[in-house]
């Protein structure tokens, strides 16, 4: 009896411990399911999957991993803020958000420590959506293999309050007002890395840099076609310096600048770039520099500019 | 019996709320699946549609038909703004005929991602009638009469990326503005192979009040490589670290004193003829271009330095 009694409470305290772990938390990795049967209840394993990346978010640990097994929409109408380190990752699937009533996305507002991954997510602005990303907070963010489409505002917002370091790669940026913008924000250092971006018809500009901290971003085997401006970068603040490298890409089909540097704390370094079809191709104003390797092609602009200076490769 | 014709009452306003919602149209977000087992109103995620052509009735203008398994959707013709995505799946239009037809106005925005179209030698792929900004991504054209028709009586702008065009009777790509009106098209990893052999014809033509940029891309072991044919209006295709290789005929033709092709860091290769000009027309080099063992050669009309 005695031993039976034990064991009752045994499975008794076992359960609440079961239960209580799985109340207070998280997993490292979670699942979202467009299918009929996902709901977002429990810490949402493979076997039954959660229906929005906001609720799994809350079962997830920090550093862990949100996975869409099938396609959906996993957004809700006010967007996704994420509040810690995470990867959301779709693969082979359309993992779609689509915010209405003007509000973002995703907003990323995490610490400097954190990292977010952000990857194979569809985002519509069509609600309208205000922008499709915008990181607020610091830390780091990873962007991949995303499409942003038709935002009322930006299709990648980058605000940040402190060090922030970014990553875009294979992502299409259409049809927004801007494309990505790198906002204002004082006394923080940000880096950026593009590689096999679009910006495409962004209405005002495709990559903007108008910050007030130190900017220095890489943009590399990217296409900006067919935006307002192309690619800007113009100073904010009597000390930030903000500095785009632009390598081995094109510029076209601006209906204004192709590559904008305004103010002397903005530098565009240009090497292996095509600026064809915009309307000024360089432009430097304010004692904005552009710098060339030489090797740029600069044709059939209206007006098509120059560099500010020529520095010889080694 | 005060309940049940309560209950009654309740089903037939439920019932009309459901019938008028469902005409007054539509959502941001519809679905099609090869396992429909029909087209539905609003084709939600649970109950999705069998045709492109029913869902789109069923989207807001700027919504999003999503594919969510392979099948095929059938043709549709597109007259407001919408993105059409699939990706991991199939998404099949198998048609005799043109597959999609955007007839729209020039403030419309249309995305086709992911989509496999298959001709059956006649018809466009994709047929571009009216103004629009339109995005190919990720699709494969195969066997139409034209791959993607671009002739709109609009300004248009037309981006192509990662897609594959090939096998198309007559031409692989043609943009062709009707008078007065301009098209600006941008081509980032975009393979054009095998097409004209129906009709002698080129993998890629721009024509009157085109821009056309090409990056990243294989013209390859189609009749004719790639032509600017300027009649009037200025036709300009700037064309940079891509490949133009065994195609039967000329591998680049400039035609027309308006006509313009820049190239800069293209290699050309094993054509007929490699560069060739006809009438006036231009070909302009950065001084970095490979253009060797074409049976023959030929050369830029001008060599301009990069900066």
């Amino acid at each position: 009896m005695t031993m039976y009694r034990l064991f009752l409470r045994g499975i008794v305290v076992g359960f609440f411990l079961c239960l209580t772990g799985s109340i207070a938390g998280a997993v490292p990795r979670t699942w979202v399911s467009g299918s009929s049967t996902a709901a977002d209840s429990g810490t949402c394993p493979r076997t039954a999957p959660c229906a929005t990346f906001a609720y799994a978010l809350t079962q997830t640990d920090a550093g862990g991993e949100i996975d869409a097994l099938d396609s959906g929409d996993f957004g809700l109408a006010s967007g996704l803020t994420i509040n810690k380190s995470v990867s959301i990752v779709a693969d082979g699937v359309v993992a779609g958000l689509l915010p209405t009533g003007y509000n973002d996305a995703i907003t990323v507002s995490v610490g400097s420590s954190d990292v977010v991954v952000l990857r194979g997510l569809t985002l519509e602005g069509v609600g309208p959506g205000f922008n499709g990303i915008s990181f607020l907070g610091g830390g780091t963010l990873h962007v991949e293999n995303c499409t942003i489409n038709h935002f009322v505002s930006r299709g990648i917002l980058v605000f940040p309050n402190a060090n922030s370091h970014i990553f875009i790669k294979d992502t299409i940026l259409r049809n927004n007002t801007f494309g990505i913008v790198f906002g204002f924000s004082s006394s923080v250092t940000i880096t950026a890395s593009l590689d096999n971006v679009r910006a495409e018809n962004n209405s005002n500009t495709g990559i903007l840099a108008q910050t007030q901290s130190n900017l220095t971003a890489s943009v590399r085997n990217s296409v900006v076609v067919g935006n307002g401006t192309g690619v800007t970068v113009q100073t904010f603040s009597s000390t930030a310096q903000q500095v785009v490298n632009l390598e081995s890409s094109i510029v076209s089909d601006s209906s204004s600048d192709g590559i904008l540097s305004d103010g002397s704390l903005s530098t565009i370094n240009i090497t292996n770039v095509t600026v064809v079809k915009n309307g000024t191709g360089l432009s430097a104003t304010s004692g904005g520099h552009i710098v060339s390797f030489g090797n740029n092609k600069i044709t059939d602009n209206t007006t098509n500019g120059s560099p500010t200076k020529t520095i010889a490769q080694h | 019996m005060t309940v049940n014709r309560l209950f009654l009452r309740g089903i037939v306003v439920s019932f009309f709320l459901c019938l008028t919602g469902s005409l007054a149209g539509a959502v941001p977000r519809t679905w099609v699946a090869g396992s429909s087992t029909g087209n539905v109103a609003n084709c939600p995620r649970t109950n999705p549609c069998a045709t492109f052509a029913y869902a789109l009735t069923q989207t807001d203008p700027g919504g999003e038909i999503d594919v969510l398994d392979s099948g095929d959707f059938g043709g549709v013709s597109i007259a407001q703004s919408v993105s059409i995505v699939a990706q991991g799946v199939v998404a099949g239009i198998q048609i005799s005929g043109t597959a999609i037809d955007v007839a729209a106005g020039s403030s419309v925005v249309v995305v086709l991602r992911g989509l496999t179209l298959d001709g059956s030698g006649t018809g466009s792929a994709i047929l571009l009638e009216t103004g629009a900004v339109l995005h190919i991504e990720d699709c494969t054209i195969n066997g139409f009469d034209t791959g993607i028709l671009v002739e709109p009586d609009a300004s248009s702008k037309v981006f192509i990326k990662d897609t594959i065009v090939r096998n198309n009777g007559n031409l692989g790509i043609d943009v062709h503005p009707s008078s007065a009106t301009t098209v600006t098209a941008s081509l980032d990893n975009v393979r054009l192979e095998g097409n004209g052999f129906g009709n002698n014809n080129l993998a890629l033509k721009a024509e009157d009040g085109t821009n056309v940029s090409v990056r990243n891309s294989v013209v390859a072991g189609n009749a004719f490589g790639l032509q600017a044919v300027s009649s009037t209006r200025a036709a300009v295709i700037n064309l940079e670290s891509s490949i133009v290789s065994g195609n039967a005929h000329t591998g680049i033709l400039s035609e027309g004193s308006s006509a313009t092709i820049n190239i800069t860091n293209v290699t050309v290769v094993d054509n007929s003829t490699g560069l060739s000009l006809i009438s006036g027309g231009h070909i302009v080099s950065f001084g970095n271009n490979k253009i060797t063992d074409n049976t023959t050669n030929g050369s830029p009309t001008k060599t301009i330095s990069q900066k």
